[in-house]
């Protein structure tokens, strides 16, 4: 049997599937987290559901690529039930999906979420007589503690015996329905009147833009410095050590089983003892997973898990909507750019709640080119932090103004206006800490079981191109370029090339070269830009067909060539200004 | 007048929505349609988009479309 999950944004219908089939699912506090559906299975009444987790949509007519998806789940998809998650704070808003549910002839179970916060809040609803009025079943449920979970299975399990009901009927045009949800909402609710907390009032302030700037600022410098200290305290104080005491004598006594010189020994531990050089499959290929990336991995979420789950995301995005409609996007265009800065393949997912092709595209690409992902983040940090902050400011600042010009040129080339923002904005909420634990530990795992397998790969492949001679024969045919246009030694081509696989490797399998840091700046902006890893380009492919993702990384590479080239002039002709 | 029009803090009813039929679907769906009270939060300014409460939940409103929602203030 088929169960969906269905409902407005953010109600928190995510929350309700996991509390249901006990698998983790993202969820956050902004309208749009979900925009594929998800499937799992629960037993709910005695019998076995498979449960779909619908994205989230304020009717069944649908105004971008997410809610498409749910609009299709729900017409096409024969549930047997249909759970409309309602958020009990904000009933009355929530019902006109319900009604348009019920008009459809869907067999719906309200589920009346977030009842606790409903009743901190001085809201009180009668469920009973709510149930008795439109003629569906009404559950209250609190889906982050699961109370309300044996009624919802109650329930189930009288309307898979005794059938539905019919519901009452529902009227036609949108103002008879909203004049029938005034009525109902005036008879089985009532509101305390109750003074604004003080994240109530900070609600306000930091979406006005007077107070709402200086805000976004300070909170941006603080991220900014969290994700660094935090990241850089992990890799010293835990991973280091970690490598160093537990993983190190590991290695040593594999060296010794396994003799000097053997081809196996150089592929899994390298030619040197120098562990960032070594480009051992086991050797560097654990330690800049794990040493490296994975401590900026986890600051990083914790802190965008932070902002994410307090319901700061969608303010930002109406701060930002006047200067991103520059670039062709409105506010809501910030939150993938946002995610894009942790990893670049759910900042393409999240591309699907703009409502047109040419927003999508602008997004992209903009996602891509405005910043590097964080893997690559940390082996910038780690690779020209040592030489000076300058270096690595030269670096981000370059790639923001690339992916800015992009912005604005792909605006002023492709036909078409920029939409305008419409968007709600949830209310802020304190985030638990044990569901910032949980994302942060699903990211994790994603990375550990994604990303690890193909640094290593990323790793063995260059191995086995260096002792195959491929390496030599690529470096001489591109020697010229590299050094005309980048100011770069020829060996430095393989490795760009094999930054397809993964973005951080490659900025990695500089580092034997031994460049100088305008070099490495150079090449750290080149590598950055050029291609989207294989990973991003295929989750393109799927969200905006072959041809648009090839023109999107096309452009990047265009723009690669042209900002590392003229970075490497400008810098060639820093001895002009005295530093 | 429209929503651009009316005052930060000022409560307000809303009298028409200005546009083709998926624009005046699109606003029902959140709640904006004829007869509904409002509040607007902020975007007098000039700039920016404007915030309104409806139902007890925030909306932010690109500008433009705020200029096509008509609205009368509360007394």
């Amino acid at each position: 049997m088929t169960l969906l999950l269905s409902g407005n944004p953010n109600v928190g219908k995510s929350v309700v599937f996991s509390r249901l089939t006990g698998l983790d699912v993202l969820s956050s506090n902004y309208p749009g987290t979900t925009v594929e559906f998800l499937r799992g299975t629960a037993r709910l009444g005695g019998r076995k559901f498979t449960i779909i987790d619908v994205p989230g949509t304020y009717s069944l007519s649908s105004t971008c690529a997410a809610e498409e998806v749910a609009c299709r789940l729900l017409s096409e998809e024969k549930a047997d039930l249909v759970i409309n998650v309602v958020d009990s704070t904000n009933l009355e808003r929530n019902l006109f999906f319900t009604l348009q549910l019920i008009e459809k002839g869907l067999p719906v179970i309200l589920l009346l979420n977030k009842w606790d916060m409903a009743r901190h809040r001085g809201i009180s609803i009668d469920a009973a007589e709510l149930s008795r009025r439109l003629g569906v079943p009404a559950v209250p449920f609190v889906a982050v503690t699961g109370e309300g979970l044996s009624e919802l299975n109650e329930t189930v399990e009288n309307c898979l015996r005794d059938g539905l009901g019919a519901p009452h009927p529902v009227p036609t045009g949108d103002d008879g329905k909203w004049r029938l949800i005034g009525e109902l909402s005036r008879q089985v609710q009532k509101i305390a009147h109750k003074h604004p907390t003080f994240l109530e009032k900070l609600e306000d302030l930091s979406v006005a833009p007077l107070t709402g700037l200086p805000i976004a600022v300070a909170i941006l410098i603080v991220t900014f410095y969290a994700v660094r200290t935090a990241g850089e305290a992990l890799t010293r104080f835990v991973a280091e050590p970690l490598f160093a005491s537990a993983y190190r004598p590991l290695l040593d006594r594999l060296v010794e089983a396994l003799g000097p010189g053997s081809l196996v020994r150089d592929i899994l531990l390298g030619r040197t003892r120098e562990v960032m050089e070594s480009f051992g499959v086991l050797t560097t290929g654990v330690y800049v997973p794990f040493v490296v990336v994975l401590p900026y991995i986890i600051s990083f979420y914790l802190v965008l898990g932070f902002l994410e789950d307090l319901g700061y995301l969608p303010r930002l995005a109406v701060l930002l909507d006047r200067a991103i409609h520059r670039l062709g996007l409105h506010g809501y265009g910030s939150i993938p750019l946002m995610l894009g800065m942790g990893c670049k393949v759910p900042a393409m997912l999240a591309t699907r709640v703009l409502e047109t092709r040419r927003e999508r595209i602008i997004a992209m690409a903009l996602a891509l080119l405005i910043a590097p992902c964080m893997p690559q983040s940390a082996m910038i940090f780690s690779l020209l932090g040592k030489y000076g902050l300058k270096y690595v400011a030269a670096v981000f600042i370059t790639v923001a103004a690339v992916g800015i010009l992009s912005g604005v040129l792909l605006h002023r080339m492709m036909k078409g206006e920029a939409q305008e923002l419409f968007m709600e904005i949830p209310p802020y909420h304190m985030p638990r800490l044990k569901t910032l634990l949980v994302k942060v530990w699903m990211r994790m795992r994603g990375f550990i079981l994604e990303a690890v397998p193909m640094i290593m790969l990323g790793i063995l492949a260059i191995n086995a191109l260096d002792i195959a001679g491929i390496v030599s024969a690529i470096s001489a045919v591109f020697e010229p370029a590299a050094r005309t246009l980048l100011g770069l030694p020829g060996e430095t081509v393989p490795v760009m090339t094999l930054g397809f696989l993964r973005k951080d490797v490659s900025i990695l399998l500089l580092t034997p070269f031994h460049l100088t840091p305008d070099q490495l700046v150079v090449a750290c902006v080149f590598l950055t830009l050029y291609l989207p890893c294989l990973a991003t380009f295929s989750v393109m492919v799927k969200e905006a067909g072959m041809k648009d993702a090839a023109r999107v990384a096309l452009l990047g590479f265009a723009f690669a060539l042209a900002a590392a080239t003229a970075l490497k002039t400008v810098l060639s002709l820093s001895f002009l200004w005295p530093v | 007048m429209t929503l651009l029009d009316l005052s930060s803090g000022e409560t307000a009813h809303i009298l028409s929505l200005e546009g083709g039929s998926s624009f005046i679907s699109r606003l029902n769906a959140q709640g904006i349609h004829k007869g509904r009270q409002i509040r607007k939060i902020s975007g007098s300014g000039g700039h920016g988009p404007v915030i309104i409460e409806v139902m007890g939940s925030k909306l932010a409103i690109g500008r433009g479309m705020a200029g096509r929602i008509k609205v009368k203030p509360t007394q």
